[in-house]
């Protein structure tokens, strides 16, 4: 498999997954604004801004990666910031043993272990794309 | 600077600046725009009444109890549960309810009168928990929202000399 064939997979797979994210977020603003209220971190006015623009940036950084190669390269270092805060939010949770669901999709499954887990392989695949999928010039 | 790292900056503000515009364009136009400050519990109780759940206040909820006409369901986690519940209230934490649903199931019937409570209005168990039931079948499930904080803070204050 070549080098261009990896990073397309890489680029769908990160790229669709954010789109797909954020989409639903959008789609449900009040329970996403349920879902960060309950990490207990962010104050009352905090919560509803990350409620109505954490999800666009997903979509818009799902899109650039997709669709938009002028700003591929920043999309990755915002998708990877975004999964660097994600991780330490349900690290957090996790050690301050709050009974939550991680309110990253549709399911109500509480928060495990297996979700940092998950997070930390997909920031080990938006490094990749960070460092290897760089326009050519 | 490379052209390569000239292209962040200038990805970064675009990004930024359409996520601000767009962010802000559909919370103007969306129909049910969140609110300014976040309320704990408000859209939950919205989510509740949209899917018909009566919803009791401990009021309501204490007479029920004292008239022994509605079991009480505990949706939180058995820890909880076990460090302070409502009298005769069952363990059904919604986290684990196909492992603790099939306690309860056959003292249940279609229109057993239940009432599904967790902490307070801003957890969500209690919610689910009466969904789960309306799910399994049970046509008259209700929700304590203000649930246990409110039910200990109700006794103690009666309790004290």
């Amino acid at each position: 498999m070549t080098k261009t064939t990896l990073l397309w997979l890489l680029r769908l797979g990160i790229g669709l997954l954010f789109l797909y994210s954020g989409l639903i977020k959008i789609m449900d603003p009040h329970r996403f604004a349920e879902s960060t209220a309950n990490y207990l971190i962010l104050g009352d006015r905090a919560v509803i801004l990350t409620a109505i623009y954490l999800p666009w940036l997903e979509v818009w950084t799902g899109l650039a990666i997709l669709l938009l190669p002028p700003m591929r390269s920043a999309a990755w270092l915002l998708i990877t910031l975004m999964l660097l805060v994600f991780t330490a939010a349900k690290i957090s949770a996790l050690t301050r043993g709050l009974d939550i669901s991680c309110g990253c999709g549709t399911g109500e499954e509480p928060m495990t272990l297996l979700d940092v887990l998950e997070n930390l392989f997909l920031l080990a695949l938006t490094t990749a794309g960070l460092l290897l999928d760089r326009p050519k010039i | 600077m490379t052209p390569t790292s000239s292209r962040i900056p200038f990805g970064l503000a675009a990004l930024l600046c359409v996520t601000l515009i767009t962010g802000t364009l559909s919370q103007r136009l969306s129909p049910d725009p969140l609110p300014a400050v976040y309320t704990p519990g408000a859209s939950l109780l919205a989510e509740a009444e949209a899917a018909g759940f009566t919803l009791l206040s401990p009021e309501s909820a204490r007479s029920l109890h004292q008239a022994g006409s509605h079991l009480f369901l505990d949706a939180r986690s058995l820890d909880e549960y076990h460090q302070g519940h409502i009298p005769g209230a069952f363990p059904v934490p919604v986290n684990a309810f196909d492992l603790h649903f099939p306690d309860i199931a056959p003292i249940l019937m279609p229109d057993s009168p239940l009432i599904a409570y967790c902490s307070n209005p801003a957890c969500d168990q209690a919610l689910r928990l009466a969904e789960r039931l309306r799910d399994a079948g049970d046509t008259n499930v209700n929700l304590f929202p203000a649930g246990y904080d409110a039910w200990s803070t109700m006794n103690a204050e009666e309790t004290r000399p």
